[in-house]
């Protein structure tokens, strides 16, 4: 009875043990894309809302992408008519306050092209963050100008 | 005599800053603007309602935003109204955009639109008329440009007839350039 019980609570604690990691935290991407560009074009831009499920803000160290020379985080902001473009020095994901990357706003920019990107085409980034993990993110490349049609005026 | 000459003299002399008016307003009209294998103007587009916009092929966001919207536009619009209007993007950044490819860039968004390069002599006096702010964010090759990003409504004579935020939506573009095609009429 003594080596049941013994082996029951060695069962209990190794089950316990994979739900204790999910309270680190863990970094989840939602909706990755990517506007492709026209054929000449040198950038693209990447999409994507990064959510933060632990309790701690994750800090991300680099980011980098097969398909381009240089990565980087960009916001938008109206600075009066002057719609301002800054590099994020610094990219936090708060816990419970996602960081979404759209059209019109925030958006990670490829930069050096090193292929031409077509609808359909999957874009492979990696982020890593301070806490050590690594996200393998897949980015589908979508034809924008296949979408937002209200309705076809066609003469 | 001499003081009718003198007096007429200085009548001209009195009229010389109207002319230098006009002149001004004329010269944007005149500039020109290059393109791939062509070359046209302001006032090359005789009676047409120019829907001008400004941008960089290296721009990843607002500029394909800008220009996917002008592309939407002239698919709303009836044949008789595109034949009025005549859509050209120009280049902010002509260090690194060829005209070949602002003709490939613009292509790509619509058949009929006129990707451009302003004469470099007359670049900054072209923006200063349409109130167009641009500058690089920084020295490396792989710079940025920060523009204000307007879609304008102009007429032949480079007159600004109406001008909106680079988000206005497809039907309200379209509906904007109906309102200026019929006052011309």
């Amino acid at each position: 009875m003594n080596h049941f019980v013994r082996f029951l609570s060695l069962l209990t604690l190794l089950w316990l043990i994979p739900s204790m990691s999910y309270a680190d935290n863990r970094l989840v991407v939602d909706d990755a894309w990517v506007r492709m560009p026209p054929p000449v074009a040198e950038t693209a831009a990447v999409y994507m809302t990064l959510s933060n499920t632990g309790d701690k803000v994750i800090k991300v160290d680099s980011v980098k992408s097969d398909a381009a020379d240089k990565v980087e985080f960009h916001s938008m902001e109206m600075h009066g008519d002057m719609m301002h473009m800054a590099e994020m020095k610094e990219v936090l994901i708060k816990p419970n306050q996602p960081l979404v990357f759209d059209a019109g706003g925030n958006h990670i920019m490829l930069i050096g092209l090193k292929q031409t990107l077509q609808a359909g085409d999957s874009v492979k980034l990696q982020i890593k963050t301070d806490d050590g993990a690594i996200y393998n993110i897949e980015a589908d490349v979508r034809d924008m100008r296949k979408h937002n049609h209200d309705h076809h005026g066609h003469h | 005599m001499k003081t009718k000459l003198s007096f007429l003299a200085f009548c001209l002399l009195l009229l010389l800053p109207l002319y230098g008016c006009t002149n001004q307003d004329t010269n944007v009209a005149n500039i020109s603007l290059l393109g791939s294998g062509f070359n046209t103007s302001i006032n090359k587009q005789k009676d047409k309602l120019i829907l001008l916009s400004f941008g960089y092929t290296h721009c990843p966001d607002v500029c394909p935003t800008t220009l996917m919207h002008v592309a939407q536009t002239l698919e709303l619009l009836s044949a008789e109204e595109v034949e009025k209007v005549t859509p050209i993007f120009i280049t902010l950044d002509p260090e690194r955009d060829s005209l070949n490819s602002l003709a490939k860039y613009v292509n790509y968004f619509h058949p009929d639109l006129l990707g451009v390069s302003i004469d470099s002599k007359y670049s900054a006096y072209f923006l200063k008329h349409f109130q167009v702010e641009s500058f690089k964010d920084s020295n490396d090759k792989d710079y940025l440009i920060n523009h204000t990003s307007f879609l304008y409504l102009v007429d032949d004579k480079a007159k600004i007839v109406d001008m909106m935020g680079h988000q206005t939506k497809p039907a309200s573009i379209a509906d904007a350039i109906r309102k200026k095609l019929k006052e011309k009429r």
